[in-house]
């Protein structure tokens, strides 16, 4: 195991603080950074890792009329399990059920979530007996060997890892705002979710974070009127995998027609890959099997297998089909 | 050339100490005429409810590091102290937690998980680690009555908290409701994945007395079994014919 | 057919000797010991497939806080190796105060190498002028071979032939729970291992050979152990826990192997690649075999199934092993039976399509009777032969005749899935008696119960069995006999290896022939006690034994306790050896009884069989299969532990489902690195993969006449049929899936399905 020293945080500007120093990571759940740390997967690990389970008072639902305030240490068995949320957000419902196992569920923070680390083959090797490139080393091993899980819409600074996040999907298709203690106006989750074409542990993240910022809450404005939503997943087991291929949708249906449609693919890309073509293709039409196959193959629109993925194109249409289907 | 150091350990007798090396089978005590070299420099002091044992052990040049361990009998606090080795906290930290029932206060290295804390420090094998990495389930424990997996949780974080392992689901002479399940479906192949299952079983009766069949293939769905023996497990749970 | 009825065995009511063990947490495996008095050993493994260690340079770790030893092929020469032949081979020990010391020290070791031209794919193996792995001296092959008869003169008397190919199966990949471990610590010169391995005195044996010692200083302990396989007869780390305990003046030391050195170090099931050609009759009686196999692995002895289970008057197969640099192949739930049987099923089925007949009827032509022998030397029968019975079974309760169509045809479900079915049945290489070796110690204790003294490990039920057998044989309710001394070598004899479903026969026989010697004791007792005593020209031939009494045959109301039999008389040992089914051992060995008019002691095979039959609908669009339905039979001999054998028979079949959707090896052909070694990526299906209640169970009896009260062991066969799985997909879509060295995995569908590359 990497070695670390742990510091217990009081408060966010603590926390930030401890951060700023530099070599040091955030533990919420820690279901990912102790495993993260055991595998010594990363040349640059953290050596500060700063608990910020010890600061009260981000752990919260809160549902109003305009919008849905999520604290950043809520647990996913706590979003899965509400009711406002299963009702008014069912994306987010279904895609925080859609993680893991319940023990993972239990332990692991919506915060966490959308913060931890690519689960590429290669990357996570333990021992980092595979240093790729987004780890600062000169190759993606995926690229010429197993990238049976990978990337089917190009690299992103040549990685071709794709989002690990379920709840990073739901979250983009959501509109929804990541706030942190540097951005108190909130990242738009499309905007949050990347890889940093840094040369430093940075390069590892799944978002833009700055090396000092700390999550502190999600927003998701409230639904208009005849909005439905639903997250769809693919992987070859039901329960623990990560996704391969999966489908968020949040449409609004008017007159019975399609009025706004968010429709936003997992496991395909390095971030959640908002599908306009889809969204185009099936605005203003009514939710039926030919509009909703039309706007699957729509949202597979420039996508190309690289050796071993190919399938997931096929998955992806019919993830979105289904998902469309869903919120009819 | 050996020279002596002086090892101050837990407290336990010797017939727990042999026991805990696997050297006492069936009643009979093997190869105790050979450990008691080991043991011969034992000495043991009482002093009140306070139980202090030295013991010293013939070694090469390894360094084993030396400390004073108290305990505190049952009868009074309950309260099982054990005082670091290294007087200065450094990379440990002071944790009071209660473990099926018994508070503890311990200080624990800050890289390990709770199962290792568990297991290493209390002795308390029954949780296992299987994967070490949140995969597996072998691990899982309930922590304020959820089930979690102990492996992925640092011990050091686990302050103020309220631990039940397989153990504290009965005395271990009379099996507890979900225990007697598993017995009654002998629901139990190689017994690693066991008390993993156990103690989810155990947290999903908690929360939901009388679940269905897909409500206990979602509650055991974080747990993976070699042996590959659901259908006694979920049988189990569900209970009945 | 009427079978004996047993007293005790088979009994549902019975439990295993030691499940409160396990369901109060007091089970202790391996790691399980010793708590904050232990040191802690890790394993570097080797980056390259192929050369050799140059340097090792260790400074940096053994300057590591809490580091304390390394060790290297110079130390333990018998454990590591200079010579690398797989990439994740051992190559450095490191011995540390801390597990994740110890882990972290693993990059903290610097080892050069001198890298050799690698070969990692099985396929190049078999081109001209392939790379040499090394694993052979001059080529990576090892050819085999087998004639039967004529095949050239079978070619003249086929109606039809046809040519398959088999591409390369699956491989069941290493994946327990529990990784491997061993604690070792030494007092003196004297050596204690404590290894949850499959095979206790094989363990010490292999500790005695690893560290050169006399075997009266190496004890060895082994007792729960989470996860065989077959494939837990590894002693290796055993070796290895005793040097590095060695490298620190003979302190504890737990060698533990992290989740990836497990998926590293370890044997897997090998994958076979085959082409059929077959000749038949119009009739569908086949008349020749003319077959190719290659296995990446083992080539040895290419699998009982080709021979045994179908009449096939002429057979030539020839193929080889190949070895190249990827971990090592070998047991894992099997070996050769499953891999072959599969393609051997999937061959078959497309016979029977050129046919025009179904799959059922082209087994049901061809299958060999239950007293029909070998059709090659040495012609044996069979002590029971139960693939039968099995078949029908199956056949029957899963509907199968009704349910079957044409591949691909009349086949969507309302849902808009494709239904499937296939069935799949051979008779196994395993489960059977081969206990010339093994014995067993049965003491009656003063107060008349009994003592097993069993030389054996628990991977799951075995003490139970011996407990079983015992009971029966002594005539001893099931309460009244106890495990004693086990898992301890230096307490037991050895009562047998785990692997291969022997463990049944073996141990069974070797207990049988114990508990007959110390119910002869125990009679020779009883006789002199009232009221027994009292009849005139009593001999011990006149009794009998029931629910732990003695009595008199010719008038049972004349009866004593076992207590009272021992009240007064000297503690006794009762003692046996095995025998074997093939002849050999206790009493000679052979059938145990007159069996098709052959005598006692005539040498028959004794092997079990199974049958399966699988249903499923299959999502064209996504390529997900879901079982609707399993029905899986195998011949048990008899039901000894009933809820022993339910859970293998309920495992077993979760295991093939496992075998056939998720299993399977992720291998980086360019490094030969196994990439995938997290439990994430050897896909042990979840309770959500996994529906149970849509099983079907079917213990057949079949009572050899060669075994212990006629028992076999199914811990393979039971696995070994998921043939009828990927069977039931080509039935649902028409087209083969290729599970190229994996399982049916929804891309592969895919790709069968022609809608993805």
């Amino acid at each position: 195991m990497n070695k670390f020293t742990h510091v217990n945080a009081t408060t966010i500007a603590d926390a930030a603080a401890t951060l700023a120093k530099g070599k040091a990571q955030v533990i919420a759940g820690g279901t990912d950074l102790t495993s993260y740390l055991k595998g010594m997967i990363s040349p640059n690990p953290p050596e500060t890792v700063v608990n910020i389970k010890t600061i009260s008072g981000l752990d919260y639902i809160q549902p109003d009329s305009s919008v849905l305030k999520i604290g950043a240490l809520t647990t996913l068995a706590k979003i899965a399990a509400n009711s406002t949320i299963q009702s008014n957000y069912a994306v987010l419902a279904q895609a925080a059920l859609a993680v893991g196992s319940p023990e993972l569920r239990n332990m692991g923070t919506i915060g966490g979530n959308i913060c931890q680390k690519p689960r590429c083959i290669y990357y996570r090797n333990e021992f980092n007996d595979f240093n790729c490139l987004r780890k600062m080393g000169t190759q993606c091993f995926a690229l010429t060997g197993v990238n049976r899980y990978h990337s089917i819409f190009g690299g992103v600074n040549a990685c071709f890892a794709v989002c690990p996040s379920d709840t990073a999907i739901a979250l983009v298709a959501l509109n929804a705002k990541i706030i942190t203690n540097k951005n108190s106006a909130g990242w738009d989750a499309a905007e949050f979710f990347g890889m940093p074409n840094a040369t430093d542990a940075r390069r590892e993240q799944i978002n833009n974070l700055a090396a000092d910022e700390i999550v502190t809450e999600i927003q998701v404005p409230a639904p208009a009127a005849g909005t439905k939503s639903a997250y769809r997943k693919f992987s070859f087991r039901k329960a623990i995998d990560f996704p391969l291929v999966s489908a968020a949708v949040v449409a609004t249906i008017s007159g019975g027609n399609v009025s706004s449609a968010s429709i936003v693919l997992g496991g395909v890309y390095n971030s959640p890959r908002v599908a306009t073509q889809a969204q185009t293709s099936i605005a203003g039409k009514a939710i039926n099997d030919a509009n909703a196959t039309a706007a699957g193959e729509a949202a597979i629109t420039g996508s190309s297998g690289i050796g071993q993925n190919d399938y997931k194109r096929q998955i992806a249409k019919v993830l979105v089909t289904r998902a469309l289907t869903d919120c009819a | 050339m050996s020279e002596e150091k002086e090892v101050k350990k837990p407290h336990l007798s010797r017939r727990e100490f042999l026991k805990d090396a696997g050297l006492i089978v069936g009643g009979a005590t093997i190869g105790s005429i050979a450990l008691a070299s080991a043991c011969n420099n034992d000495t043991t002091t009482v002093a009140g409810n306070t139980v202090t044992t030295t013991v010293t052990q013939t070694v090469g040049t390894v360094t084993v590091p030396a400390g004073t361990t108290t305990i505190t009998q049952p009868g009074s606090t309950s309260v099982v102290t054990v005082t670091p080795d290294d007087p200065s906290l450094g990379d440990k930290s002071r944790i009071n937690l209660t473990v099926n029932g018994r508070a503890y206060n311990l200080t624990v290295p800050n890289h390990l998980s709770l199962a290792w804390i568990l297991r290493e420090e209390l002795g308390l094998f029954g949780t296992k680690i299987g994967c070490d990495m949140g995969q597996c389930g072998a691990c899982t424990i309930l922590v304020d009555d959820v089930a979690i997996y102990s492996c992925v949780m640092l011990a050091c974080e686990a302050d103020g908290k309220k631990v039940t392992t397989v153990e504290g689901l009965s005395d271990g002479i009379t099996l507890s409701p979900i225990q007697q399940k598993f017995y009654d479906k002998e629901a139990v192949q190689c017994g690693y994945c066991t008390p993993g299952f156990l103690m989810a079983a155990e947290g999903l009766l908690k929360a939901n007395s009388n679940p269905t069949e897909d409500d206990v293939r979602l509650a055991l769905s974080g747990h993976l079994c070699m042996c590959q023996n659901f259908r006694k497990t979920i049988s189990a749970v569900i209970g009945g014919v | 057919m009427t079978l004996p009825v047993f007293n005790v065995a088979g009994k549902p009511e019975n439990h295993d000797c030691h499940i409160k063990e396990y369901l109060t947490g007091k089970a202790d495996y391996t790691g399980d010991h010793m708590p904050g008095r232990k040191l802690f050993g890790a394993m570097k493994h080797a980056t390259i497939a192929h050369g050799t260690i140059k340097s090792i340079d260790a400074t940096k770790a053994l300057n590591e806080t809490g580091v304390k030893a390394v060790i290297t092929y110079k130390e333990a020469p018998t454990v590591l190796n200079q010579t690398i032949l797989y990439w994740g081979q051992p190559v450095v020990g490191i011995v540390a105060d801390d597990w994740y010391t110890a882990c972290r020290a693993i990059n903290l070791v610097d080892v050069t190498y001198d890298e050799l031209p690698s070969i990692t794919e099985a396929d190049e193996a078999l081109k001209p002028g392939a790379v040499l792995s090394g694993k052979r001296e001059g080529t990576n092959l090892a050819p085999a071979s087998f004639t039967r008869g004529d095949v050239d003169a079978g070619r003249q008397q086929a109606d039809i032939e046809l040519e398959t190919i088999q591409p390369w199966t699956t491989t069941y990949q290493h994946s327990p729970i529990e990784s491997y471990q061993a604690l070792a610590w030494w007092i003196g010169d004297h050596l204690y291992v404590y290894q949850g391995s499959q095979n206790l005195h094989g363990n010490k044996s292999a500790v005695v050979n690893y560290l050169e010692m006399p075997a009266n200083k190496v004890h060895c302990f082994a007792r729960y152990l989470g996860g065989g396989h077959g494939a837990r007869l590894s002693n290796w780390e055993s070796g290895i826990a005793a040097f590095m305990s060695k490298a620190v003046y003979g302190l504890p030391v737990l060698f533990r192997e992290t989740k990836k050195h497990n998926m590293l170090f370890h044997i897997r099931q090998y994958e076979v690649k085959s082409t059929y050609k077959w000749g038949a009759k119009n009739d569908g009686s086949l008349v020749y075999l003319d077959a190719q196999n290659w296995v990446n692995g083992s080539g040895a002895g290419m699998s009982t199934v080709m021979r045994t289970t179908w009449i096939i008057p002429h057979v030539k197969w020839e193929g080889a092993g190949i070895y190249i640099n990827v971990p090592d192949r070998g047991s894992w739930r099997c070996v050769a039976d499953p891999p072959f049987a599969l393609n051997m099923t999937m061959a078959m089925d497309k016979l029977a399509e050129k046919l025009n007949i179904s799959p059922y009827e082209i087994r049901r032509k061809n299958m060999m009777p239950v007293d029909m022998p070998d059709q090659d030397s040495p012609y044996r029968y069979w002590g029971s032969k139960e693939v039968n019975e099995c078949f029908e079974t199956v056949a029957r309760e899963s509907g199968y005749t009704s349910k079957w169509h044409a591949p691909g045809q009349n086949n969507k479900r309302t849902d808009g899935r494709l239904h499937g079915i296939g069935i799949h049945c051979h008779t196994d290489s395993h489960g059977s008696v081969a206990g010339t070796s093994m014995a067993g110690i049965v003491l009656m204790q003063p107060d008349g119960t009994a003592l097993i003294e069993a030389g054996c490990t628990k991977p799951h039920n075995s003490p139970t069995m011996l407990v079983h057998f015992t009971a029966e044989t002594l005539g001893m309710k099931y309460e009244d006999v106890f495990v004693g001394d086990w898992g301890n070598s230096d307490t037991t004899l050895n009562s047998g290896s785990h692997g291969g479903s022997a463990f049944t026969g073996a141990g069974g026989s070797a207990f049988v022939s114990a508990a007959r010697d110390c119910r002869a004791k125990v009679f020779a007792a009883a006789i002199t006690k009232t009221p027994l005593k009292e009849i005139a020209g009593i001999t011990v031939d006149d009794l009998d034994a029931k629910d732990s009494e003695i009595f008199y045959k010719p008038d049972p109301t004349k009866r004593i306790t076992f207590r009272t039999a021992m009240n007064g008389t000297p503690p006794i040992a009762g003692y046996g050896t095995g025998w074997a089914a093939a002849g050999g051992g206790t009493g000679g060995g052979g059938l145990q009884r007159p069996l098709f008019g052959l005598p006692v002691g005539t040498a028959v095979n004794a092997q079990s069989a199974a049958a399966s039959v699988a249903e499923v609908a299959v999502d064209t669009d996504t390529g997900e299969v879901e079982i609707l339905g399993h029905w899986n039979a195998t011949g048990c001999g008899r039901v000894i532990f009933y809820e022993g054998v339910m859970s293998q028979f309920g495992s077993g079949t979760e295991l093939q489902i496992a075998q056939a959707l998720y299993y399977g090896d992720v291998y980086d052909y360019a490094t030969g690195a196994v990439i995938g070694s997290q439990f994430t990526e050897t896909q042990l299906p979840t309770t959500m993969d996994i529906r149970p209640s849509r099983h079907n169970l079917y213990p057949i009896e079949g009572d050899d006449h060669s075994a212990p009260l006629g028992a076999h062991g199914i811990g393979e066969p039971v696995v070994g049929s998921y043939a009828c799985i990927l069977s039931a997909i080509y039935n649902a879509i028409g087209v083969w899936v290729d599970p190229d060295h994996g399982a049916c995995n929804p891309d592969k569908v895919l790709k069968a399905l022609g809608k993805a590359t």
